[in-house]
Protein backbone atom coordinates (compact mmCIF):
# COMPACT_ATOMS: atom_id res chain seq x y z
CA UNK A 1 0.00 0.00 0.00
CA UNK A 2 1.51 3.30 -1.03
CA UNK A 3 1.30 6.55 0.89
CA UNK A 4 -1.16 7.83 -1.67
CA UNK A 5 -3.36 4.80 -1.11
CA UNK A 6 -3.29 5.34 2.65
CA UNK A 7 -4.27 8.94 2.18
CA UNK A 8 -7.11 7.97 -0.12
CA UNK A 9 -8.27 5.39 2.35
CA UNK A 10 -8.18 7.92 5.17
CA UNK A 11 -10.20 10.37 3.10
CA UNK A 12 -12.61 7.64 2.17
CA UNK A 13 -13.06 6.53 5.79
CA UNK A 14 -13.62 10.07 6.96
CA UNK A 15 -16.20 10.64 4.27
CA UNK A 16 -17.94 7.39 5.12
CA UNK A 17 -18.11 8.26 8.81
CA UNK A 18 -19.36 11.74 8.07
CA UNK A 19 -21.85 11.14 5.28
CA UNK A 20 -23.06 7.54 5.42
CA UNK A 21 -26.07 8.36 7.57
CA UNK A 22 -27.17 11.27 5.38
CA UNK A 23 -26.95 9.14 2.26
CA UNK A 24 -28.79 6.35 4.01
CA UNK A 25 -31.55 8.76 5.04
CA UNK A 26 -31.77 10.16 1.53
CA UNK A 27 -32.19 6.63 0.16
CA UNK A 28 -34.43 5.25 2.87
CA UNK A 29 -37.15 7.85 2.51
CA UNK A 30 -37.39 6.95 -1.18
CA UNK A 31 -37.02 3.22 -1.44
CA UNK A 32 -39.22 0.78 0.30
CA UNK A 33 -36.91 -1.03 2.67
CA UNK A 34 -33.80 -0.75 4.76
CA UNK A 35 -31.92 -3.50 2.99
CA UNK A 36 -32.41 -1.77 -0.32
CA UNK A 37 -31.30 1.53 1.17
CA UNK A 38 -28.19 -0.13 2.61
CA UNK A 39 -27.36 -1.60 -0.79
CA UNK A 40 -27.65 1.84 -2.31
CA UNK A 41 -25.37 3.30 0.36
CA UNK A 42 -22.81 0.61 -0.35
CA UNK A 43 -22.97 1.17 -4.09
CA UNK A 44 -22.74 4.93 -3.66
CA UNK A 45 -19.59 4.67 -1.56
CA UNK A 46 -18.05 2.08 -3.80
CA UNK A 47 -18.38 4.61 -6.64
CA UNK A 48 -16.81 7.24 -4.44
CA UNK A 49 -13.82 4.94 -3.96
CA UNK A 50 -13.53 4.26 -7.68
CA UNK A 51 -13.59 7.97 -8.39
CA UNK A 52 -11.04 8.70 -5.69
CA UNK A 53 -8.62 6.08 -6.97
CA UNK A 54 -9.03 7.21 -10.55
CA UNK A 55 -7.23 10.37 -9.50
CA UNK A 56 -10.04 12.77 -10.29
CA UNK A 57 -10.18 15.92 -8.25
CA UNK A 58 -13.22 16.07 -6.06
CA UNK A 59 -14.13 19.45 -4.70
CA UNK A 60 -17.28 18.45 -2.90
CA UNK A 61 -17.61 14.82 -1.93
CA UNK A 62 -20.93 15.47 -0.24
CA UNK A 63 -22.56 16.72 -3.42
CA UNK A 64 -20.88 13.91 -5.32
CA UNK A 65 -22.37 11.28 -2.99
CA UNK A 66 -25.86 12.73 -3.21
CA UNK A 67 -25.58 12.95 -6.97
CA UNK A 68 -24.59 9.30 -7.23
CA UNK A 69 -27.27 8.21 -4.78
CA UNK A 70 -29.86 10.27 -6.65
CA UNK A 71 -28.98 8.56 -9.93
CA UNK A 72 -28.90 5.12 -8.36
CA UNK A 73 -32.35 5.66 -6.90
CA UNK A 74 -33.66 6.72 -10.30
CA UNK A 75 -32.15 3.60 -11.84
CA UNK A 76 -33.68 1.53 -9.10
CA UNK A 77 -37.10 2.99 -9.80
CA UNK A 78 -36.77 2.46 -13.52
CA UNK A 79 -35.90 -1.14 -12.91
CA UNK A 80 -38.65 -1.59 -10.39
CA UNK A 81 -41.51 -0.31 -12.39
CA UNK A 82 -41.77 1.21 -15.78
CA UNK A 83 -43.16 4.66 -15.35
CA UNK A 84 -46.78 5.10 -16.15
CA UNK A 85 -47.76 7.71 -18.72
CA UNK A 86 -49.41 9.77 -16.09
CA UNK A 87 -46.39 10.02 -13.86
CA UNK A 88 -44.21 10.79 -16.85
CA UNK A 89 -46.32 13.73 -17.84
CA UNK A 90 -46.12 14.99 -14.29
CA UNK A 91 -42.39 14.83 -14.05
CA UNK A 92 -39.78 16.79 -15.83
CA UNK A 93 -37.35 14.88 -18.00
CA UNK A 94 -37.31 11.83 -15.77
CA UNK A 95 -35.16 13.47 -13.15
CA UNK A 96 -37.65 13.14 -10.39
CA UNK A 97 -39.33 10.03 -9.22
CA UNK A 98 -42.18 8.90 -7.16
CA UNK A 99 -41.79 8.17 -3.56
CA UNK A 100 -43.21 4.76 -3.04
CA UNK A 101 -46.21 4.78 -0.79
CA UNK A 102 -44.76 2.03 1.28
CA UNK A 103 -41.51 3.93 1.53
CA UNK A 104 -42.55 5.87 4.55
CA UNK A 105 -43.55 2.67 6.33
CA UNK A 106 -39.95 1.71 6.96
CA UNK A 107 -39.28 5.18 8.27
CA UNK A 108 -42.43 5.61 10.33
CA UNK A 109 -41.42 3.02 12.86
CA UNK A 110 -38.58 5.08 14.18
CA UNK A 111 -39.78 8.58 13.55
CA UNK A 112 -41.59 10.96 15.85
CA UNK A 113 -44.93 12.36 14.76
CA UNK A 114 -43.55 15.75 13.72
CA UNK A 115 -40.91 14.21 11.50
CA UNK A 116 -43.40 11.86 9.97
CA UNK A 117 -45.77 14.73 9.28
CA UNK A 118 -43.01 16.71 7.57
CA UNK A 119 -42.01 13.79 5.37
CA UNK A 120 -45.61 13.20 4.43
CA UNK A 121 -46.06 16.82 3.45
CA UNK A 122 -42.85 16.81 1.45
CA UNK A 123 -44.20 13.77 -0.30
CA UNK A 124 -47.32 15.69 -1.27
CA UNK A 125 -45.31 18.41 -2.95
CA UNK A 126 -45.04 18.76 -6.69
CA UNK A 127 -42.49 16.08 -7.68
CA UNK A 128 -40.05 18.60 -9.05
CA UNK A 129 -39.84 20.36 -5.67
CA UNK A 130 -39.55 17.33 -3.42
CA UNK A 131 -35.86 16.56 -3.74
CA UNK A 132 -34.85 20.19 -3.57
CA UNK A 133 -36.88 20.78 -0.43
CA UNK A 134 -35.69 17.59 1.24
CA UNK A 135 -32.05 18.30 0.52
CA UNK A 136 -32.38 21.89 1.69
CA UNK A 137 -34.19 21.06 4.91
CA UNK A 138 -33.13 17.65 6.02
CA UNK A 139 -29.53 17.87 4.85
CA UNK A 140 -28.97 21.60 4.86
CA UNK A 141 -27.37 21.65 1.42
CA UNK A 142 -26.88 24.91 -0.44
CA UNK A 143 -28.78 25.78 -3.65
CA UNK A 144 -25.65 25.37 -5.83
CA UNK A 145 -25.06 21.92 -4.31
CA UNK A 146 -28.66 20.95 -4.85
CA UNK A 147 -28.41 22.16 -8.43
CA UNK A 148 -25.38 19.97 -8.96
CA UNK A 149 -27.13 16.95 -7.50
CA UNK A 150 -30.30 17.37 -9.51
CA UNK A 151 -28.44 18.34 -12.66
CA UNK A 152 -29.90 21.83 -12.87
CA UNK A 153 -28.45 25.31 -12.44
CA UNK A 154 -28.09 26.91 -9.03
CA UNK A 155 -30.74 29.43 -10.00
CA UNK A 156 -33.18 26.77 -11.03
CA UNK A 157 -32.49 25.00 -7.74
CA UNK A 158 -33.21 28.22 -5.80
CA UNK A 159 -36.46 28.64 -7.64
CA UNK A 160 -37.52 25.10 -6.86
CA UNK A 161 -36.59 25.45 -3.22
CA UNK A 162 -38.52 28.70 -2.85
CA UNK A 163 -41.61 27.48 -4.64
CA UNK A 164 -41.38 24.19 -2.80
CA UNK A 165 -41.18 25.95 0.53
CA UNK A 166 -44.15 28.13 -0.34
CA UNK A 167 -46.14 25.05 -1.24
CA UNK A 168 -44.96 23.22 1.86
CA UNK A 169 -46.03 26.15 4.00
CA UNK A 170 -49.50 25.99 2.51
CA UNK A 171 -49.73 22.24 2.92
CA UNK A 172 -48.34 21.96 6.41
CA UNK A 173 -49.25 25.23 8.04
CA UNK A 174 -45.67 25.47 9.24
CA UNK A 175 -44.15 28.89 9.62
CA UNK A 176 -41.14 28.36 7.42
CA UNK A 177 -38.25 30.70 6.99
CA UNK A 178 -37.13 30.88 3.40
CA UNK A 179 -33.55 31.78 4.22
CA UNK B 1 -31.11 27.84 7.75
CA UNK B 2 -33.35 28.56 10.70
CA UNK B 3 -31.51 30.12 13.56
CA UNK B 4 -34.25 31.75 15.54
CA UNK B 5 -37.00 30.15 17.46
CA UNK B 6 -36.07 26.59 18.36
CA UNK B 7 -39.63 26.09 19.52
CA UNK B 8 -40.83 26.05 15.91
CA UNK B 9 -42.48 22.74 15.08
CA UNK B 10 -40.73 22.66 11.72
CA UNK B 11 -37.36 22.57 13.47
CA UNK B 12 -38.47 19.76 15.69
CA UNK B 13 -39.66 17.89 12.62
CA UNK B 14 -36.37 18.44 10.81
CA UNK B 15 -34.50 17.30 13.87
CA UNK B 16 -36.50 14.10 13.91
CA UNK B 17 -35.92 13.46 10.24
CA UNK B 18 -32.20 13.84 10.87
CA UNK B 19 -32.41 11.13 13.48
CA UNK B 20 -32.98 8.56 10.75
CA UNK B 21 -29.74 6.65 10.58
CA UNK B 22 -28.23 3.25 10.18
CA UNK B 23 -27.90 1.03 13.22
CA UNK B 24 -24.34 0.32 14.31
CA UNK B 25 -24.68 -3.18 12.92
CA UNK B 26 -25.81 -1.93 9.52
CA UNK B 27 -23.09 0.67 9.45
CA UNK B 28 -20.51 -1.98 10.26
CA UNK B 29 -21.88 -4.36 7.68
CA UNK B 30 -21.73 -1.85 4.84
CA UNK B 31 -18.28 -0.79 6.00
CA UNK B 32 -17.08 -4.39 6.00
CA UNK B 33 -18.36 -4.94 2.48
CA UNK B 34 -16.65 -1.80 1.28
CA UNK B 35 -13.43 -2.81 3.03
CA UNK B 36 -13.54 -6.16 1.33
CA UNK B 37 -14.03 -4.52 -2.05
CA UNK B 38 -11.10 -2.20 -1.43
CA UNK B 39 -8.90 -5.03 -0.17
CA UNK B 40 -9.62 -7.05 -3.28
CA UNK B 41 -8.88 -4.12 -5.50
CA UNK B 42 -5.62 -3.50 -3.73
CA UNK B 43 -4.64 -7.13 -3.96
CA UNK B 44 -5.14 -6.86 -7.71
CA UNK B 45 -3.09 -3.68 -7.72
CA UNK B 46 -0.34 -5.32 -5.71
CA UNK B 47 -0.03 -7.98 -8.38
CA UNK B 48 0.11 -5.32 -11.04
CA UNK B 49 2.74 -3.46 -9.05
CA UNK B 50 4.90 -6.54 -8.72
CA UNK B 51 5.02 -6.62 -12.49
CA UNK B 52 6.91 -3.32 -12.27
CA UNK B 53 4.05 -1.20 -13.50
CA UNK B 54 3.27 0.73 -10.36
CA UNK B 55 1.29 3.46 -12.07
CA UNK B 56 -1.01 1.36 -14.15
CA UNK B 57 -3.97 0.28 -12.17
CA UNK B 58 -5.35 -2.98 -13.23
CA UNK B 59 -9.12 -3.25 -13.12
CA UNK B 60 -10.40 -5.62 -10.51
CA UNK B 61 -10.10 -9.03 -11.97
CA UNK B 62 -12.05 -12.03 -10.89
CA UNK B 63 -10.02 -14.86 -9.44
CA UNK B 64 -11.52 -17.02 -12.06
CA UNK B 65 -10.77 -14.92 -15.11
CA UNK B 66 -7.55 -16.48 -16.28
CA UNK B 67 -6.34 -19.08 -18.71
CA UNK B 68 -5.59 -21.48 -15.90
CA UNK B 69 -9.15 -21.37 -14.81
CA UNK B 70 -10.51 -21.70 -18.30
CA UNK B 71 -8.38 -24.76 -18.97
CA UNK B 72 -9.24 -26.30 -15.63
CA UNK B 73 -12.88 -25.49 -16.16
CA UNK B 74 -12.83 -27.15 -19.54
CA UNK B 75 -11.19 -30.25 -18.12
CA UNK B 76 -13.78 -30.55 -15.37
CA UNK B 77 -16.68 -29.77 -17.66
CA UNK B 78 -15.53 -32.44 -20.10
CA UNK B 79 -15.32 -34.91 -17.25
CA UNK B 80 -18.46 -34.07 -15.34
CA UNK B 81 -20.76 -31.86 -17.39
CA UNK B 82 -21.38 -28.14 -17.16
CA UNK B 83 -24.42 -28.06 -14.90
CA UNK B 84 -22.72 -30.01 -12.15
CA UNK B 85 -19.70 -27.76 -12.12
CA UNK B 86 -21.69 -24.55 -12.02
CA UNK B 87 -23.86 -25.86 -9.22
CA UNK B 88 -20.82 -27.10 -7.33
CA UNK B 89 -19.31 -23.63 -7.29
CA UNK B 90 -22.11 -22.42 -5.10
CA UNK B 91 -22.25 -25.51 -2.89
CA UNK B 92 -21.96 -25.09 0.87
CA UNK B 93 -20.85 -27.62 3.48
CA UNK B 94 -23.71 -30.04 3.91
CA UNK B 95 -24.75 -29.76 0.27
CA UNK B 96 -24.42 -32.79 -1.92
CA UNK B 97 -22.01 -31.15 -4.30
CA UNK B 98 -19.73 -29.69 -1.68
CA UNK B 99 -17.37 -32.67 -1.71
CA UNK B 100 -17.11 -32.38 -5.46
CA UNK B 101 -16.34 -28.71 -5.11
CA UNK B 102 -13.54 -29.01 -2.57
CA UNK B 103 -12.07 -32.36 -3.59
CA UNK B 104 -12.23 -32.09 -7.36
CA UNK B 105 -13.04 -28.66 -8.76
CA UNK B 106 -10.75 -26.65 -6.50
CA UNK B 107 -7.69 -28.92 -6.62
CA UNK B 108 -7.97 -29.21 -10.40
CA UNK B 109 -8.26 -25.47 -10.81
CA UNK B 110 -5.29 -25.12 -8.46
CA UNK B 111 -3.28 -27.55 -10.52
CA UNK B 112 -3.67 -25.29 -13.51
CA UNK B 113 -2.16 -22.33 -11.72
CA UNK B 114 1.14 -22.02 -13.54
CA UNK B 115 3.38 -20.26 -11.08
CA UNK B 116 3.84 -20.46 -7.35
CA UNK B 117 2.57 -16.93 -6.76
CA UNK B 118 -0.62 -17.65 -8.66
CA UNK B 119 -1.02 -20.85 -6.71
CA UNK B 120 -0.52 -18.95 -3.49
CA UNK B 121 -3.17 -16.44 -4.51
CA UNK B 122 -5.49 -19.27 -5.37
CA UNK B 123 -4.93 -20.88 -1.97
CA UNK B 124 -5.53 -17.52 -0.34
CA UNK B 125 -8.80 -17.15 -2.21
CA UNK B 126 -9.83 -20.59 -0.95
CA UNK B 127 -9.29 -19.46 2.64
CA UNK B 128 -11.61 -16.51 1.98
CA UNK B 129 -14.10 -18.77 0.26
CA UNK B 130 -14.24 -21.09 3.29
CA UNK B 131 -14.86 -18.15 5.58
CA UNK B 132 -17.58 -16.82 3.29
CA UNK B 133 -19.21 -20.22 3.43
CA UNK B 134 -19.07 -20.14 7.20
CA UNK B 135 -20.69 -16.69 7.16
CA UNK B 136 -23.47 -17.80 4.88
CA UNK B 137 -24.16 -20.90 6.95
CA UNK B 138 -23.99 -18.98 10.21
CA UNK B 139 -26.30 -16.21 9.06
CA UNK B 140 -28.80 -18.76 7.83
CA UNK B 141 -28.51 -20.71 11.06
CA UNK B 142 -27.24 -23.79 9.24
CA UNK B 143 -23.86 -24.03 10.83
CA UNK B 144 -23.36 -27.10 13.02
CA UNK B 145 -20.46 -29.02 14.55
CA UNK B 146 -19.97 -31.29 11.58
CA UNK B 147 -19.89 -28.44 9.07
CA UNK B 148 -17.67 -26.43 11.35
CA UNK B 149 -15.17 -29.32 11.54
CA UNK B 150 -15.19 -29.62 7.79
CA UNK B 151 -14.53 -25.94 7.27
CA UNK B 152 -11.83 -25.90 9.94
CA UNK B 153 -10.07 -28.90 8.45
CA UNK B 154 -10.10 -27.29 5.03
CA UNK B 155 -8.87 -24.01 6.49
CA UNK B 156 -5.89 -25.84 7.99
CA UNK B 157 -5.19 -27.55 4.71
CA UNK B 158 -5.44 -24.38 2.64
CA UNK B 159 -3.17 -22.52 5.03
CA UNK B 160 -0.60 -25.32 4.95
CA UNK B 161 -0.69 -25.39 1.14
CA UNK B 162 -0.55 -21.63 1.07
CA UNK B 163 2.56 -21.57 3.23
CA UNK B 164 4.28 -24.00 0.88
CA UNK B 165 3.31 -21.88 -2.11
CA UNK B 166 4.42 -18.71 -0.34
CA UNK B 167 7.79 -20.29 0.53
CA UNK B 168 8.15 -21.15 -3.10
CA UNK B 169 7.19 -17.67 -4.19
CA UNK B 170 9.66 -16.12 -1.78
CA UNK B 171 12.45 -18.35 -3.08
CA UNK B 172 11.75 -18.15 -6.79
CA UNK B 173 10.20 -14.74 -7.07
CA UNK B 174 10.78 -12.37 -4.22
CA UNK B 175 10.03 -12.32 -0.50
CA UNK B 176 8.17 -9.04 -1.07
CA UNK B 177 5.75 -10.68 -3.42
CA UNK B 178 5.09 -13.46 -0.96
CA UNK B 179 4.62 -10.92 1.81
CA UNK B 180 2.21 -8.98 -0.43
CA UNK B 181 0.03 -12.01 -0.95
CA UNK B 182 0.16 -12.85 2.74
CA UNK B 183 -0.76 -9.29 3.56
CA UNK B 184 -3.79 -9.12 1.33
CA UNK B 185 -5.04 -12.43 2.66
CA UNK B 186 -4.54 -11.13 6.17
CA UNK B 187 -6.71 -8.13 5.37
CA UNK B 188 -9.34 -10.31 3.83
CA UNK B 189 -9.39 -12.62 6.85
CA UNK B 190 -9.75 -9.67 9.19
CA UNK B 191 -12.77 -8.52 7.23
CA UNK B 192 -14.25 -12.00 7.44
CA UNK B 193 -13.59 -12.21 11.16
CA UNK B 194 -15.46 -8.95 11.54
CA UNK B 195 -18.38 -10.23 9.56
CA UNK B 196 -18.54 -13.39 11.63
CA UNK B 197 -18.34 -11.18 14.69
CA UNK B 198 -21.20 -9.11 13.40
CA UNK B 199 -23.31 -12.19 12.85
CA UNK B 200 -22.43 -13.59 16.26
CA UNK B 201 -23.10 -10.37 18.13
CA UNK B 202 -26.41 -9.86 16.40
CA UNK B 203 -27.44 -13.43 16.90
CA UNK B 204 -26.41 -13.40 20.55
CA UNK B 205 -28.19 -10.24 21.40
CA UNK B 206 -31.91 -10.65 21.57
CA UNK B 207 -32.27 -6.89 21.56
CA UNK B 208 -30.40 -6.52 18.30
CA UNK B 209 -32.30 -5.03 15.42
CA UNK B 210 -34.63 -7.66 14.10
CA UNK B 211 -34.18 -6.25 10.62
CA UNK B 212 -30.97 -8.20 10.18
CA UNK B 213 -31.36 -11.61 8.72
CA UNK B 214 -28.85 -12.91 11.22
CA UNK B 215 -30.99 -12.03 14.18
CA UNK B 216 -33.91 -14.18 13.27
CA UNK B 217 -33.26 -17.62 14.54
CA UNK B 218 -29.78 -18.90 15.09
CA UNK B 219 -29.26 -21.76 17.45
CA UNK B 220 -26.64 -21.52 20.20
CA UNK B 221 -24.85 -24.36 18.40
CA UNK B 222 -24.51 -22.30 15.25
CA UNK B 223 -23.25 -19.35 17.24
CA UNK B 224 -20.69 -21.51 19.01
CA UNK B 225 -19.54 -23.01 15.72
CA UNK B 226 -19.25 -19.59 14.14
CA UNK B 227 -17.19 -18.49 17.11
CA UNK B 228 -14.91 -21.52 16.74
CA UNK B 229 -14.32 -20.76 13.09
CA UNK B 230 -13.69 -17.15 13.91
CA UNK B 231 -11.06 -18.18 16.47
CA UNK B 232 -9.49 -20.49 13.97
CA UNK B 233 -9.32 -17.74 11.38
CA UNK B 234 -7.82 -15.43 13.99
CA UNK B 235 -5.15 -18.02 14.74
CA UNK B 236 -4.36 -18.33 11.08
CA UNK B 237 -3.99 -14.60 10.78
CA UNK B 238 -1.51 -14.72 13.65
CA UNK B 239 0.44 -17.52 11.99
CA UNK B 240 0.50 -15.65 8.75
CA UNK B 241 1.61 -12.60 10.62
CA UNK B 242 4.42 -14.50 12.27
CA UNK B 243 5.81 -15.88 9.07
CA UNK B 244 5.40 -13.01 6.65
CA UNK B 245 5.32 -9.75 8.47
CA UNK B 246 6.32 -8.23 11.77
CA UNK B 247 5.75 -10.29 14.92
CA UNK B 248 2.77 -9.64 17.17
CA UNK B 249 3.31 -7.31 20.07
CA UNK B 250 2.95 -9.34 23.28
CA UNK B 251 0.49 -6.95 24.94
CA UNK B 252 -1.99 -7.47 22.16
CA UNK B 253 -3.08 -10.87 23.39
CA UNK B 254 -6.71 -11.17 24.46
CA UNK B 255 -7.07 -10.29 28.11
CA UNK B 256 -10.10 -9.05 29.97
CA UNK B 257 -13.44 -7.57 29.17
CA UNK B 258 -12.49 -4.44 31.09
CA UNK B 259 -9.79 -3.72 28.62
CA UNK B 260 -12.15 -4.08 25.73
CA UNK B 261 -14.56 -1.64 27.16
CA UNK B 262 -11.71 0.72 27.79
CA UNK B 263 -10.42 0.44 24.27
CA UNK B 264 -13.80 1.05 22.78
CA UNK B 265 -15.43 3.32 25.30
CA UNK B 266 -17.17 6.11 23.44
CA UNK B 267 -15.58 8.65 25.76
CA UNK B 268 -12.06 7.73 24.70
CA UNK B 269 -11.01 10.23 22.05
CA UNK B 270 -10.40 8.54 18.76
CA UNK B 271 -8.05 11.07 17.33
CA UNK B 272 -6.40 8.58 15.04
CA UNK B 273 -7.46 8.32 11.44
CA UNK B 274 -10.99 6.94 11.41
CA UNK B 275 -10.50 3.53 10.02
CA UNK B 276 -12.56 1.23 7.95
CA UNK B 277 -11.39 -1.31 10.48
CA UNK B 278 -13.09 0.41 13.34
CA UNK B 279 -16.20 -1.61 12.79
CA UNK B 280 -15.76 -4.31 15.34
CA UNK B 281 -14.93 -1.62 17.82
CA UNK B 282 -18.33 -0.17 17.12
CA UNK B 283 -20.04 -3.46 17.48
CA UNK B 284 -18.29 -3.92 20.72
CA UNK B 285 -19.13 -0.59 22.16
CA UNK B 286 -22.70 -1.33 21.23
CA UNK B 287 -22.39 -4.64 23.04
CA UNK B 288 -20.86 -2.93 26.04
CA UNK B 289 -23.83 -0.63 26.34
CA UNK B 290 -26.37 -3.41 26.22
CA UNK B 291 -27.79 -4.63 29.52
CA UNK B 292 -25.86 -7.70 30.59
CA UNK B 293 -28.45 -10.26 29.73
CA UNK B 294 -27.47 -13.90 29.58
CA UNK B 295 -27.15 -13.69 25.84
CA UNK B 296 -24.83 -10.73 26.01
CA UNK B 297 -22.58 -12.60 28.37
CA UNK B 298 -22.15 -15.10 25.66
CA UNK B 299 -21.14 -12.38 23.27
CA UNK B 300 -18.69 -10.72 25.60
CA UNK B 301 -15.71 -13.08 25.08
CA UNK B 302 -16.07 -12.42 21.37
CA UNK B 303 -15.79 -8.78 22.07
CA UNK B 304 -12.49 -9.35 23.80
CA UNK B 305 -10.84 -11.38 21.14
CA UNK B 306 -12.21 -9.24 18.35
CA UNK B 307 -10.87 -6.07 19.88
CA UNK B 308 -7.59 -7.77 20.56
CA UNK B 309 -7.41 -8.69 16.92
CA UNK B 310 -7.88 -5.03 16.05
CA UNK B 311 -5.31 -3.92 18.52
CA UNK B 312 -2.91 -6.59 17.42
CA UNK B 313 -3.14 -5.88 13.76
CA UNK B 314 -3.51 -2.20 13.50
CA UNK B 315 -0.16 -1.27 14.93
CA UNK B 316 2.34 -3.53 13.19
CA UNK B 317 0.22 -3.33 10.13
CA UNK B 318 0.96 0.32 9.62
CA UNK B 319 4.65 -0.28 10.09
CA UNK B 320 4.70 -3.17 7.73
CA UNK B 321 3.13 -1.11 5.02
CA UNK B 322 5.63 1.66 5.00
Amino acid sequence: MTTRDSQLLATFNQTYEAEADAIFRFCLVRVSDREQALDLVQETFSRLWTTLTSGKEMSNSRAFLFTVAHRLIIDWYRKKKSLSLESMSNEESGESYDQADEATLAVNLELGSEGRFLLEKIKELNPSYRQAVFLRFAEGLSPPEIGEILGISANAASVRINRGIRELRKLSGYDIDEK
Amino acid sequence: MNDKGNEKPILKAIDQVRQIRMTEGERARVRAKLAEMIAQEQAADATAASDLRPDKRRPVKSTFASWGFILAGLAIVILFGAGTTAAAERALPGDRLYGFKVRIVEPVVGAFRGTSDKLAMWQASLVSERLSEAETLASEGRLNDERRDKIEKLLDKHTADLNVALDDTARRDSPEKAAGIGESLRESIIVHVRQLDDIIVHASSSTAASTTRAARSISPDAIRSARDIKDKATTHVRDLKASWTAPLPPQAQPTTTDETIQINAPSVPTSTVPSIRGDSGRIRSEAAREPSSASMKAAAPEAVSGAAVDAAFDKPDKKARR
